[in-house]
């Protein structure tokens, strides 16, 4: 995809007010997007990958244009003429939306201690409490789930004390 | 509370204590919102180690692209790019300005849009059932160039009669007669891959581009008008004014 896109896309961005290098940071940011989006829901990748993935680097683009207050008018849809643009958009958006979701968590997640992190991870893995008090030397098995439920606690205050997730819950 | 919530999340909550955890949500948003959060959390868990994979794995490949620096250029070759390129630059403007003097003016994209678009003629043919009233109204309001009203008679009319192609064009014509592009492109559509209609799609859906100012795409249909088309000429002297 880096071959084949990159060149196009540095061609598009270049022509819309950016320089040599906008690209392939923005493919590898609308790439990472993609990823934390389908990862979580689940959903197939469209057939026609390379221009949904070049429709997002473009809303990408004009959301970094936005940020740089810049206005300008962009060359679009040559890419997507065979995708709606309006639900590539829509897409976009709820995709945005998921990747600020998963950065808070994932910042607020890395405060928590190790033995937080360790048990909190091998609880999802799926492991029995008495697994768990012997993979971590916890006496019992009440102390991992006094601990668990500690930890949650205090990830979720550390989530409600996130400024941006404040913001992001008034957007919801 | 963690507790509630996570056997209500596993869906291990007896029905009593679910039925009184969900009227507790209803009473107090701050309760349903940490009940949300926690779902976040829970979800984050269950997904982090493969995205986390995948966004390393990413991660590698990028790096491996911003590690390869463009080529430089020797200074001789250099200065010998600057040169040309203001070279060029002197060329250019006297072209632009000399073209300017003789050509007079090129005529922006709305105005090629206002001179060129003129609704498709299309007679439709009623089989006298109880639609047919309303497609004789629709044709008359549609000769008379009445188009809001011809948009409001369609939604009137019965899902299968609309499957018609020529009734199709009609809507399509009609909502970009009034200015309504996007509606008017999602309407042409299906007319693509009709043998009949397709000429059409692309010249009507190419010109309402074009009233957008969407060159890159009216460009892109109107290039595929073919030569026995009576549209081509046509489209052949909007590409060379773009």
């Amino acid at each position: 995809m880096y071959n084949t896109l990159l060149p196009k896309l540095n061609t598009w961005i270049i022509n819309n007010n950016g320089h040599n290098g906008d690209a392939k940071d923005i493919l590898q940011e609308s790439l990472s997007s993609i990823i934390i989006a389908h990862t979580k829901k689940k959903k197939t990748i469209p057939n026609n990958f390379e221009a949904y993935l070049f429709s997002i680097c473009k809303y990408k683009w004009l959301d970094h244009l936005k940020k740089r207050n810049i206005k300008n008018r962009v060359t679009f849809d040559t890419a997507s003429i065979h995708i709606s643009e309006s639900s590539i958009q829509e897409e976009y958006i709820l995709m945005e939306y998921e990747q600020k979701k998963y950065q808070i968590l994932e910042r607020t997640f890395l405060l928590l201690g190790d033995l937080c992190q360790r048990l909190l991870n091998l609880v999802k893995e799926g492991l029995s409490a008495k697994g768990i008090a012997a993979e971590l030397d916890m006496t019992s098995q009440s102390t991992v789930n006094r601990r668990k439920f500690a930890c949650m606690q205090s990830w979720r205050k550390k989530l409600q004390q996130d400024n941006e997730f404040k913001l992001l819950k008034e957007d919801e | 509370m963690n507790k509630l919530f996570e056997k209500y999340y596993n869906k291990t909550l007896a029905n009593d204590e679910c039925n009184k955890l969900e009227h507790q949500f209803e009473q107090d948003r701050e309760l349903l919102g940490d009940y949300k959060a926690f779902v976040m959390m829970m979800e984050h868990i269950a997904h982090r180690p493969k995205t986390i994979a995948a966004l390393n794995n990413l991660n590698e490949v990028h790096q491996g692209y911003k590690a390869v620096k463009p080529p430089k250029i020797k200074n001789d070759l250099k200065k010998v790019l600057i040169y040309l390129s203001i070279g060029l630059l002197i060329g250019l403007t006297v072209y632009y300005y000399v073209s300017n003097q003789t050509n007079a003016e090129i005529a922006p994209t709305n105005n090629l849009y206002a001179q060129y678009f003129k609704p498709a003629t299309i007679s439709l043919t009623t089989k006298g059932d109880n639609q047919s009233n309303l497609l004789n109204i629709i044709n008359t309001n549609y000769r008379t160039k009445k188009y809001q009203e011809v948009i409001n008679d369609f939604e009137k009319l019965e899902q299968t009669t609309l499957q018609d192609k020529r009734l199709i064009l009609m809507l399509g014509n009609a909502l970009i007669a009034i200015g309504n592009h996007v509606e008017g492109q999602k309407t042409l559509l299906p007319l693509k891959d009709s043998n009949q209609f397709k000429n059409e799609y692309l010249w009507y859906t190419g010109l309402s581009y074009l009233a957008e100012d969407k060159k890159d795409l009216s460009m892109l249909l109107l290039n595929q008008i073919p030569k026995s088309s009576n549209y081509f000429a046509k489209a052949q002297k909007i590409i060379a004014a773009i």
